[in-house]
């Protein structure tokens, strides 16, 4: 079994603990981050181990050292400060994408790794232009923006089907589903030298080639950023990758996870499922709400921050999910989520069988 | 039927309607500008107004919608305050080495403390700076601001907030700044500021006979020429940290403000200082000030540059640092008004920040409080102490001001452009903010709103800088 720690803070780092706790891989044996983050490192160190050990003695006792996200956009010394460190101790660094492009990593030489997953058949050129069709049903998960509890969703999805004997693969639209062992999007979806059309087709075969390698009972794929933009400042590339994806595939169900919001407008949500459904070939069947709000802290100001609310607000506020005529998924709890995307099951054991 | 919120306006060019609802000004013909009056004036009711009709069908001039007064993030705040602080200011010392005559600590105001001999701890100070780094994970920038009386009085604990600070922030962005009288700026202290890049703002009046009516030491002798040679000295060292230096002016009536500008316009030291003018506060003074008539001329004149550099026909450069500001306040309205937001059933004046989340000023002694502006004296504005933490019920009192006139702000027609916050309001004998404390800012906010309201739609007659339109 494989020891890691994580370096820094990154909000994904509680679902990726919860999902490692079964892992015969994987150990997580700690969080090392900020100094401006000692609560929140001491707590789930705490957590982890029981007791605190000093930085260096993790990163001694591990054999994996794996980089997250800047998310919030901190000065990189400490990550350059922390790969020296690994490399004095010979431990093994796996990089997220996002943070390799914006570290120099060749700069502190060593070994390292992207955090990425491909299954073996993934190609990186085009063939033909031509659509193969997957007889293998497809499900999506799409969301607002970043940070909308689209990887949450994506997993809770895949241990629904995976609990009810279904052999699932799941395409996740996070860098950190490779950890556990999921796929993640090929390269060429964000190669911006490509165009639109090509990253059609390739998505499409890529699709095809996993279906027929691997012949999984469903496939999951988790799609990238949001499906709009939310003003000049946030685009999210203007729903390229769900266009992508819905033109690339014949899509049979989708999950929209949403930003929290203590009440849903259900005429919204009909918004939402015309969009997917007329865009994106999408069709929603249910909405997760997940445990973080976007927010524009001052009306004049384009940009939007994320809050990561915590258990205390969310017993107040978190909506109840069964007050609605839309199949809701509850992150909040993830009990009441699994039960709830049981529809999706119901969804794919009514399909008929034709040759 | 529910009434409907509106106002007319009419300049020499042309007729102008404002609706509540969407926060539009509407460019109208004479006629139907007439008939918006009648409905104001009562002679004709809405509901028979065809004109009525016909806007609604556009969503304009609905019937006012709003139920209840409370700021949309209320329920946010504590989740900001554990996680989103962005500023601390830190009152290292309540003395101070001159005695300005306007100062807000110099007695002039009611419920305002004075001049003390009170200084913060070091214990105190990196209490404030743990307490402040533990409830801003979110914040991307931190700032640490120095505050007095003097702050440079307590340069040898400045020195250490600021390397304490340095020694445990990792990866946020940190900055620090002070606003300063400027007398003891000078050797290590310097040396010291520029090393850390601390940014530094000084009190400076005007020429040296402007300066020194009010901004003396102790002894009674004038300022000027001590900060003047400091600020050479500085300039001669660190030409490039000068060049960031702000040099605050303070308009009061015991000013010849001709004087004033003439000094800063012509004088070599601040040709690449950014100057900033700001009035004295008129707000819970003892006794009222009154300004000459050479005052409000010189500002009349200024504006009206303001307003020709609006209308591109005249450059910003032209326009004074007395009423720059007026540019980037008018972009700001315009901007506001072509958003067409419409009013929700729950609104907020707009003017609370949110207390201790933008600004966390901590007194000498641990107390907390929303900034620096407030007043000290009222248990009002204490938000906490660094021992037992932030209430956030006081908090959202402080942000919920507009609860107090709920039903008049329910139906005021300056809503959408209210910027009123507790800081502002005059207390008199009162010990938080009361409909009547409240309602004389609400009147000077309402003519205020008009004013600007008329003359955006005065400078929509004319060409504007492509920021300001307005939505005909």
């Amino acid at each position: 079994m494989k020891h890691i720690i994580f370096f820094p803070y990154h909000p994904d780092i509680y679902t990726i603990i919860k999902e490692l706790r079964t892992s015969q891989t994987f150990c997580v044996d700690g969080l090392i981050s900020f100094n401006e983050d000692r609560i929140i490192t001491n707590q789930i160190n705490l957590k982890l181990r029981s007791k605190l050990i000093p930085d260096e003695d993790l990163i001694k006792s591990c054999d994996t050292i794996v980089l997250l996200d800047n998310y919030r956009d901190y000065r990189l010394d400490k990550y350059y400060s922390i790969i020296t460190q690994a490399n004095e101790y010979n431990k093994e660094i796996v990089v997220s994408p996002s943070i390799a492009k914006k570290l120099n990593i060749r700069k502190i030489c060593g070994q390292y790794r992207i955090m990425n997953l491909q299954p073996q058949t993934v190609i990186d050129k085009l063939k033909d232009n031509k659509l193969y069709h997957t007889n293998i049903p497809i499900i999506v998960v799409l969301g607002q923006g970043e940070f909308c509890g689209k990887f949450e969703t994506e997993l809770l999805l895949k241990h629904v089907f995976i609990n009810n004997k279904y052999k699932t693969a799941l395409i996740s639209s996070n860098a950190l589903g490779a950890i556990l062992g999921d796929y993640t999007l090929p390269d060429f979806l964000f190669d911006d030298n490509i165009s639109f059309v090509d990253k059609v087709f390739l998505f499409n075969h890529f699709i095809f080639n996993l279906s027929v390698a691997e012949n999984p009972d469903v496939i999951i794929i988790g799609i990238p950023e949001g499906i709009a933009p939310f003003n000049a400042g946030y685009h999210n590339h203007f729903g390229l990758y769900a266009s992508v994806i819905g033109n690339a595939l014949y899509i049979d169900a989708g999950v929209m996870c949403v930003y929290f919001t203590p009440d849903l407008n259900e005429n919204a949500l009909q918004n939402i499922n015309n969009i997917c459904i007329n865009k994106f070939n999408a069709p929603i069947n249910a909405i997760s709400i997940s445990k973080i709000m976007n927010e524009q802290l001052e009306p004049q100001d384009n940009s939007y921050v994320f809050n990561f609310l915590d258990d205390n607000y969310l017993t107040q506020y978190y909506p109840n999910t069964n007050n609605y005529d839309y199949p809701v998924i509850d992150l909040f709890n993830t009990n009441n989520a699994k039960d709830q995307l049981n529809i999706f099951l119901n969804l794919l054991s009514g399909n008929l069988n034709s040759i | 039927m529910k009434n409907i919120i509106f106002n007319t306006l009419k300049t020499y060019g042309g007729y102008y309607i404002y609706d509540r609802h969407t926060n539009s000004i509407l460019n109208v013909p004479k006629e139907e500008y007439l008939e918006f009056k009648a409905i104001q004036n009562g002679t004709l009711e809405a509901e028979n107004s065809a004109l009525i009709k016909k806007y609604q069908q556009q969503g304009l001039f609905i019937p006012n919608i709003v139920e209840k007064i409370e700021h949309p993030k209320t329920h946010m705040l504590e989740y900001h305050v554990n996680n989103r602080l962005s500023q601390l200011i830190l009152q290292v010392t309540q003395q101070c080495n001159l005695r300005c005559e306007y100062c807000a600590y110099s007695g002039i105001y009611a419920n305002n403390r004075t001049h003390s001999n009170k200084r913060m701890d070091w214990l105190t100070a990196k209490k404030a700076i743990d307490f402040f780094l533990d409830r801003s994970i979110e914040s991307k920038k931190c700032t640490i601001s120095f505050y007095g009386g003097e702050p440079l009085l307590e340069f040898g604990l400045i020195k250490k907030c600021i390397e304490y600070a340095e020694s445990i922030i990792e990866g946020r962005e940190l900055t620090f700044n002070m606003t300063t009288n400027g007398t003891l700026l000078k050797g290590e202290i310097v040396d010291f500021l520029v090393k850390h890049d601390c940014h530094v703002s000084i009190s400076l009046d005007g020429s040296q006979e402007e300066h020194d009516i009010n901004r003396k030491f102790l002894n009674g002798k004038g300022s000027f020429d001590t900060i003047i040679n400091n600020i050479i000295k500085l300039q001669e060292k660190y030409p490039d940290y000068s060049k960031r230096i702000h040099i605050m002016t303070t308009i009061n009536p015991y000013m010849d403000l001709s004087c004033v500008m003439e000094y800063f316009n012509t004088s070599q030291i601040f040709n690449d200082k950014y100057i900033i003018f700001n009035s004295m506060t008129i707000n819970n003074l003892k006794e009222q000030i009154t300004y000459d008539q050479k005052f409000y001329r010189i500002r009349r004149f200024e504006y009206i540059k303001l307003l020709f550099c609006l209308i591109n026909k005249l450059d910003e450069a032209y326009v004074s640092p007395l009423v720059r500001r007026g540019i980037g306040e008018t972009a700001l309205s315009l901007k506001s008004l072509q958003q067409h937001a419409e009013i929700g059933p729950v609104m907020h004046p707009g003017g609370p920040c949110l207390p201790g989340v933008k600004k966390l000023f901590v007194r000498v002694d641990g107390t907390l409080y929303p900034c620096e502006k407030v007043s000290e004296s009222l248990d009002f504005f204490q938000i906490g102490t660094l021992d037992s933490g932030l209430n956030i019920n006081k908090m959202r009192k402080l942000l919920n001001v507009g609860k107090c006139t709920e039903d008049k702000c329910i139906q005021c027609n300056a809503l959408m452009h209210c910027m009123i916050c507790a800081g502002q309001l005059e207390f008199g004998n009162d010990k938080e903010p009361t409909p009547n404390n409240k309602q004389i800012e609400c009147t000077k906010n309402i003519n205020n709103m008009m004013s600007k309201l008329y003359e955006m739609c005065v400078l929509s007659e004319f060409q504007l800088t492509p920021e300001l339109e307005m939505r005909k």
